[in-house]
């Protein structure tokens, strides 16, 4: 019998264990990032590049469209515009500590940015 | 001296042109370390698992930590289902890697320092993922793009904005890796250049720079392979666990 409680006693000690450092694994998440990003070179060429590629890329898709549809020079402008706030919403996204998701369905949960308060009903 | 871009040129080994097509499809020293990357890291790994210890060897153990990084990495970022993906991601990072890895051997070519080859890495990344949401989620998978609790007025304008975003991540991923192996092998010619250029006793302290710019160079090459397939992974959990 106590053998038997014993015996119980370890496992559970074990699975305790097993779960909290899986914990720790999910609340890592973010630590992991930074840990990529340690020096702040690197988080410079992110954010940058971050930016950069909303941009680039707004300013390709207008030219297509204006090329597609003659419509020169409104898709450039427009696309324009709308690549750069990808592009600074990518930044904010990067700062904020909210990850590297598109949209704000995970980032709401898993990876509380630090700082910033979140809406009560995703919480 | 030599002009310190001088180690990204792409020189044909074997030159073949399809005169049909107007396209080059040289056999180039680029295509030379691909292909070199790719054999070392295969007869590498099966060679060093060959023993299959229960206490690995140095060799073992190398591969294992190789696997290990990466399964790590996907078990955090991907979430439970991520065993079908493993295969591909570990790849990715192993071509990225020893590309880089490569690079820093004297008179070796880092095919990485090229945007075409990491946009056409990206490029295989995000279509593979959207491929995978289509799959698994199929037109639901657009509601990515419409963020939670976003009033209905401002979704004109967050949708765009939103699909702007999820492309600027290819070009995102592969100029960081192209950009950082470029600045970084740029650097390393420049400061030898130095050390050439003045001479024994004024050389030294640029010798200096270097030999601690090759070591953070080096952590820059698997930092670099890091994070792409980190990034990877993130993706790849959009697109499998989207609510």
């Amino acid at each position: 019998m106590a053998d038997d409680l014993e015996k119980f006693g370890t496992k559970l000690k074990n699975a305790q264990q097993e779960l909290s450092t899986g914990n720790d694994q999910l609340g890592k998440n973010d630590d992991l990032t930074s840990d990529a990003e340690r020096s702040s070179f690197q988080r410079a060429m992110r954010i940058g590049s971050d930016m950069i590629a909303g941009v680039v890329v707004g300013v390709v898709l207008g030219l297509a469209v204006d090329r597609a549809f003659d419509t020169k020079p409104w898709g450039f402008i427009i696309m324009f515009f709308l690549g750069s706030a990808a592009g600074m919403w990518n930044v904010f996204r990067a700062v904020t500590g909210q990850g590297y998701t598109v949209g704000f369905r995970h980032s709401g949960q898993k990876e509380k940015p630090p700082n910033v308060t979140v809406d009560d009903k995703d919480a | 001296m030599a002009s310190p871009l001088k180690q990204f040129e792409i020189i044909p080994i074997v030159p073949l042109q399809l005169q049909s097509l107007g396209i080059d499809i040289s056999f180039t020293n680029s295509s030379l370390f691909m292909v070199l990357g790719a054999v070392i890291s295969a007869v590498f790994l099966s060679f060093a698992m060959r023993p299959q210890a229960l206490i690995p060897g140095r060799t073992q153990a190398l591969a294992e930590i190789w696997y290990e990084i990466v399964a790590s990495v996907m078990r955090e970022n991907t979430g439970p289902k991520y065993k079908p993906y493993l295969p591909f991601v570990f790849t990715l990072f192993s071509t990225v890697m020893m590309g880089n890895m490569l690079g820093m051997l004297p008179y070796s070519f880092t095919f990485t320092s090229h945007l075409a080859a990491t946009f056409t890495l990206a490029l295989v990344v995000i279509i593979g993922v959207t491929l995978i949401g289509f799959y698994r989620h199929g037109l639901h998978f657009f509601s990515l793009f419409a963020p939670e609790g976003a009033p209905m007025w401002l979704l004109p304008l967050v949708v765009p904005i939103e699909m702007i975003s999820y492309l600027a991540r290819p070009v995102s991923l592969s100029v960081r890796l192209f950009a950082n192996m470029l600045a970084g092998h740029t650097m390393l010619k420049i400061f030898a250049g130095f050390s050439v250029a003045l001479g024994v006793f004024g050389g030294l302290a640029p010798l200096v720079v270097n030999v601690v710019l090759i070591g953070f160079e080096v952590m820059v090459s698997f930092l670099q392979a890091y994070v792409f397939a980190l990034l990877t992974c993130v993706y790849l959990r959009d697109a499998i666990e989207l609510h």
